[in-house]
């Protein structure tokens, strides 16, 4: 657990002021390891309801013929909200960056990072 | 009558620069980064380009902020081998565009083709997409 | 289970309408002065369409224009292949447009169309800003303007075996969930959902002033851009809100 923490402090650092949250939630929604800096956003909550949103996006997936969800990105007004799956598909990472984040760096960077944090996850 | 698409045009507009000029890469991307256009050799990366473009764009902005200067209409990144980034933002309709090249050679030109394709995109742009 | 009838008494269009709506799975064979064509529905569309050695989209619009004839219509039967990829209610868009303008080769063109098929105006134009759409985003592959219910507005589609109405409800499933959640977490107003597959690039970007109907557009993964998807998308949601009535 240890390894997977410091992870998720070089991913804080590399965003900076852009960081708002992060976690590693199981697809029973529980989260295993992150947090918020926000007091505004609920961490725990958005585990649980984005571990739902993947589940539906799989099963949305797979009916329509597009093959297997990798990620699912939200846009508002005030966030980017990006859900990607990691490993064999059992955990995703969630990640909450501020609008003024560079979505382009954001996802090369989770690209870079997915595998570290799957190898982290104590099993 | 032109029967290419406006993204059609804009692609084949930065395949035509970096075939004349001999660049490797070049993108046009927006502000988050995300590539709208591009053209590039084999092996080269235009989603990364463009990530690294926006990250480039958005230092240089801050910077220029902090130093009370205009907004900057180049930012160019060398390397130890003379090889340049070279990004060229500009603005069309609110939004922010970052037309980026890799030259390749030291010396090379770049600011003449950067110049004609920046315009030529303002003309499709106003083609097809106004 | 089958049908026979008169085209007098039922026009193709109203066939195709009707077998589509209801989401059949069903065999049309139309006879037209010594010529038999041959229309297979399936799940909301029309699956594949022959006549001769001609198959797909073309023989829909050339037997659209037969006004005298006799069908049988029989249940159950399952397409062999799928030529056909548009939806119903654009081949018949298509099909009336081109009566319209005499482009039709096979038959001597006829000034006078007695279609009984009435046109949704609203459903033609965004039907065309679909098809307008189409040609500048990269690697497209279908797309559509849905109700928060689901239900096509108007929807357009580049690639074979893609079912818009399909793609539309499942996605609709996914945006409302996802609508709902970042609603409860506070994380602002939502503007578009992204959803990357193995294959594909899904985006839902809510049309401008309006939570009810929303611009989905489905990208092929390896051929698409990111910043081009979200830019046009972006572009076209503006047009086709604008378009939208009431």
């Amino acid at each position: 657990m240890a390894k997977l923490e410091q992870i998720i402090q070089q991913i804080r650092s590399e965003l900076g002021a852009d960081f708002i949250s992060t976690d590693i939630v199981g697809m029973d929604g529980i989260s295993i390891a992150g947090g918020s800096i926000s007091p505004d956003f609920d961490a725990n909550d958005a585990a649980a309801r984005f571990a739902m949103v993947m589940k539906l996006a799989a099963r949305v997936g797979d009916k329509v013929g597009m093959g297997k969800v990798d990620d699912n990105l939200v846009t508002t007004d005030k966030a980017y909200l990006i859900s990607r799956f990691i490993g064999n598909g059992s955990y995703y990472w969630g990640l909450a960056v501020t609008r003024n984040a560079t979505l382009g760096s954001v996802r090369i960077m989770m690209n870079e990072y997915s595998d570290q944090l799957w190898d982290a996850i104590p099993r | 009558m032109n029967q290419l698409s406006g993204s059609s045009q804009l692609n084949k507009l930065l395949a035509d620069m970096n075939t004349q000029e001999g660049f490797p890469i070049s993108v046009l991307t927006d502000t988050q980064g995300l590539t709208v256009a591009w053209a590039a050799a084999d092996g080269m990366d235009p989603e990364r380009q463009s990530a690294v473009v926006a990250f480039v764009q958005k230092t240089a902005v801050q910077a220029s902020k902090q130093l009370g200067m205009a907004s900057a209409d180049e930012i160019s990144v060398f390397d130890a081998n003379g090889q340049k980034l070279v990004c060229r933002p500009f603005t069309i309709n609110n939004n922010t565009m970052i037309l980026a090249v890799m030259v390749a050679k030291r010396n090379a030109s770049y600011r003449k083709s950067t110049n004609h394709v920046i315009h030529e995109i303002r003309n499709i742009w106003k083609t097809f997409w106004k | 289970m089958g049908m026979q009838g008169n085209l007098k008494d039922m026009t193709i269009a109203d066939l195709i309408q009707h077998n589509c709506q209801d989401r059949k799975i069903a065999q049309l064979r139309i006879q037209h002065s010594g010529e038999e064509a041959i229309l297979y529905f399936k799940g909301g569309r029309v699956d594949h369409a022959a006549l001769g050695q001609q198959t797909g989209e073309e023989v829909v619009y050339h037997i659209l224009g037969w006004e005298e004839g006799s069908f049988d219509l029989e249940s159950g039967i399952e397409s062999p292949q799928t030529s056909v990829t548009l939806s119903w209610s654009a081949l018949l868009m298509e099909g009336a447009r081109r009566l319209d303008e005499n482009a039709l080769d096979l038959e001597p063109i006829q000034h006078e169309s007695n279609l009984r098929m009435e046109a949704n105006p609203m459903a033609i134009k965004l039907d065309d800003v679909l098809k307008e759409m189409s040609a500048e985003i990269t690697g497209y592959l279908a797309s559509a303007v849905v109700g928060m219910d689901g239900i096509n507005v108007a929807a357009h589609s580049r690639a074979k075996g893609v079912d818009p109405e399909l793609i539309s409800a499942q996605m609709t499933m996914l945006f409302k969930l996802v609508d709902g959640s970042v609603t409860k977490l506070g994380a602002g107003e939502i503007e578009d959902n992204l959803t990357t597959t193995d294959n594909a690039y899904l985006l839902m970007h809510f049309l401008p002033g309006s939570k009810q109907y929303y611009l989905g557009v489905a990208v092929d993964r390896k051929t698409g851009n990111l910043g081009n998807l979200r830019l046009i998308s972006k572009m076209y949601a503006e047009r086709i809100s604008k378009a939208m009535p009431g």
